[in-house]
């Protein structure tokens, strides 16, 4: 099958896949273009250990958009932007991305978000949006892949704030000094094994660090939490 | 002595790290995580310094007690060497 193009946080890439899945999945950022930044590209072998990482089935036509999409976290560095595990979310207009090893509740946070503050807020995506870093500031971008939800709409928003979830007994936020959190934060960046955009990463978070506040929220399960979360952050 | 060939050092949200790049990057993934001593230190060897030009610079800089500072470097460079940052 023939390949296409995607628009991903402002930039053109060409996607060779085999599978039709692959296009459907991507169906809402598809583009048509002639040239592009990035070409994302798999191989056989690639998606072949992608699904022997798997306990339970998958299919090859979904590793493949796995695989795709490393291929394109490892470019997106030398763009100035980077892939980071989240659930990010749009806020009064901002924003707003929770962070947390998968189980912790991110998602789950989320949901109380948009039922508690309605039409306040909009998923940007579940999982792993895109950050990037420029002259004025930071941005998320949503990209098709969302985690198995699939929460994405196709949208970006200046960050208003970064936050990393930990359960706890009583829900608390407070600032936190990202330099504290380092090895936590950077746990839920995608580092490129390739060595110029590994470092450029790096440079990307440092600088993130220093244009967006941090929070730390200790959490339970509860619409008190994400009224605590909500007035902190976008209030 | 010197750093080891293929790996450089790094100041990332106010933390130091040591990652490994090009050909090393193949045998050796991750960071590792250096205080801001061991920073100086490094920084230092990368200049061509021996012991006692690193100890003159941190000396100049921390106005530590002459024996601690020596041990202190003492054991940073091992540490450097068993974690296969450093060879002498």
């Amino acid at each position: 099958m023939e390949a296409f193009y995607i628009k991903l946080a402002e930039l053109n890439v060409k996607m060779e896949s085999k599978y039709d899945h692959t296009r459907r999945y991507c169906s809402e950022y598809i583009v048509e273009a002639a040239d592009c930044e990035i070409v994302a590209t798999t191989s056989d072998d690639e998606i072949d250990a992608e699904l022997r990482l798997y306990e339970d089935p998958h299919s090859r036509e979904y590793c493949e958009g796995i695989c795709l999409y490393r291929s394109i976290a490892e470019q997106l560095p030398l763009f100035d932007r980077f892939v980071f595990h989240g659930a990010a979310v749009s806020a009064n207009g901002k924003g707003y991305i929770f962070t947390a090893p998968s189980g912790t509740g991110k998602t789950t946070h989320i949901s109380l978000w948009m039922k508690l503050f309605g039409d306040k807020v909009s998923v940007i995506n579940g999982d792993k949006p895109i950050v990037r870093i420029t002259e004025s500031g930071a941005t998320v971008y949503s990209s098709p892949w969302a985690g198995k939800e699939g929460w994405s709409t196709n949208s970006f928003a200046d960050i208003g704030g970064i936050c990393l979830i930990r359960r706890g007994e009583r829900n608390r936020i407070k600032r936190i000094s990202p330099s504290e959190y380092f090895d936590e934060l950077m746990h839920q960046v995608y580092i490129p094994k390739n060595s110029e955009a590994m470092l450029k990463t790096l440079e990307l978070m440092d600088a993130l660090a220093k244009i967006v506040p941090f929070y730390l929220l200790e959490c339970d399960i509860s619409e008190d939490a994400a009224r605590t979360s909500f007035e902190a952050m976008v209030k | 002595m010197k750093i080891k060939d293929g790996f450089v050092l790094r100041e990332v949200m106010g933390n130091y790290v040591a990652v490994a790049v090009g050909e090393a990057s193949k045998s050796f993934r991750g960071m590792i995580k250096l205080n801001a001593t061991a920073a100086d230190i490094w920084n230092c060897i990368s200049q061509g310094m021996d012991e006692d030009g690193i100890y003159d610079v941190l000396f100049a800089k921390y106005e530590v007690d002459g024996e601690k500072l020596r041990a202190d470097i003492k054991a940073t460079l091992e540490t450097l060497e068993v974690n296969g940052l450093l060879e002498r």
